[in-house]
């Protein structure tokens, strides 16, 4: 067969819109810190285990709770813990949460994604068979209720702007169709929002691309 | 792309190689046509004498847009240590037939995507992502309601 480079590898292009969730999806950017510098999860998950195994990460809405927690799970599974993520979507999902800590041995690491939606008498349920279990338990949540803060996660213009920089850019960025200036105003736009904020530069990279 | 992400658990290890992977299509313009043969060959550099444990190479389709991802894997391969890894290491290439469908496509809201991906596992559990995009189809991309006015 003939093969040809169409291009090299070390002048190759981005293709794509580096903002769109395949990048950009919860679990697919590094957990950062309010200055944009990277979290040590291993530090993390040693806090858990002095918090009594069972603790919760906080924030609003698009903080970032959700990334951490897929990260914090990534982590636990390399230091060869057992780890089950369920994401409750209805005070239903408390059934396959209790047969989840009832099939998991002891010192598992169950990572619950979204811990309000149980309502208070399913999460104080999952949280006393997760004791009696004795398995450790990571919630993501708007406030802890019950559960100790494992990390409060909050956003900062800075924070957006170390995520963009981690994205595969490409020269899309340099090549100026996005600036510093638009991630500042996409964070201001989004009230903090790091989530609505993507897309805000999704839209108005496509917008740009366009018109180019 | 390339889109050469590393990730995975590195701490400790003091390695720091960041490889690069560079593909090489048959066509120039790497436009294919549904059912047409696709031949590959993909060089990886930088390794830095890093041991690894496999290289993983496919041929997937995916979207792009604002929401939820698809993906569809259309070949696959995964090559370990122990079957040969140094013959396809630092270079390597294979031939497929693409399918009949989905064609690659620029849409307003969503995208589809062909790609080669080739994933490199260290021996320290990092693991190295590059994906090269190419069409299948040849489908105009969409243009906006006000593009179509003027």
């Amino acid at each position: 067969m003939s093969l040809q480079a169409s291009e090299s590898a070390a002048v190759e292009r981005f293709v794509g819109n580096p903002f769109s969730t395949r990048h950009t999806a919860p679990g697919r950017v590094e957990p950062l810190d309010r200055e944009g510098e990277p979290l040590e999860l291993g530090k993390l998950l040693d806090r858990l285990v002095r918090e009594g195994g069972r603790a919760a990460i906080l924030g609003r809405h698009g903080h970032g709770k959700t990334t951490l927690l897929h990260r914090l799970a990534e982590t636990a599974e390399r230091r060869g813990d057992r780890v089950v993520r369920i994401r409750v979507r209805s005070p239903w999902d408390l059934i396959p949460i209790l047969n989840s800590l009832a099939g998991s041995p002891s010192d598992s690491l169950i990572c619950i994604d979204s811990w309000e939606q149980l309502g208070g008498p399913g999460a104080a349920i999952a949280l006393l068979v997760a004791r009696l279990r004795r398995c450790r338990l990571v919630v993501t949540a708007h406030s802890g209720g019950d559960l100790p803060p494992l990390a409060v996660c909050e956003t900062t213009p800075a924070l957006l702007a170390a995520i963009v920089r981690r994205l595969p850019a490409g020269d899309a960025l340099d090549g100026g169709l996005i600036d510093d200036a638009d991630v500042a105003s996409a964070f201001e736009q989004s009230s903090g929002d790091i989530r609505d904020a993507l897309f805000r530069l999704y839209d108005l990279f496509e917008e740009r691309r366009r018109g180019r | 792309m390339p889109q050469g992400s590393i990730a995975g658990g590195s701490q400790g290890s003091g390695s720091t190689a960041m490889p690069r992977v560079m593909v090489h299509f048959d066509r120039p313009g790497r436009d294919y046509a549904p059912r047409q043969q696709l031949a590959v060959r993909h060089d990886i550099e930088g390794l830095g004498g890093e041991p690894l444990r496999a290289v993983e190479r496919s041929v997937l389709w995916y979207t792009e847009g604002k929401g939820e991802e698809d993906l569809g894997v259309h070949w696959f391969e995964r090559i370990d240590e122990t079957e040969g890894l140094p013959a396809v290491c630092p270079w390597g290439e294979f031939t497929i037939r693409l399918p009949m469908s989905p064609l690659s496509y620029e849409g307003l809201i969503v995208k589809v995507r062909w790609c080669v991906r080739v994933r490199i596992f260290f021996a320290d559990n990092r693991d190295f992502v590059s994906e090269h995009v190419f069409d299948v189809g040849g489908i105009s991309p969409a243009r906006a309601p006000l593009e179509r006015l003027e």
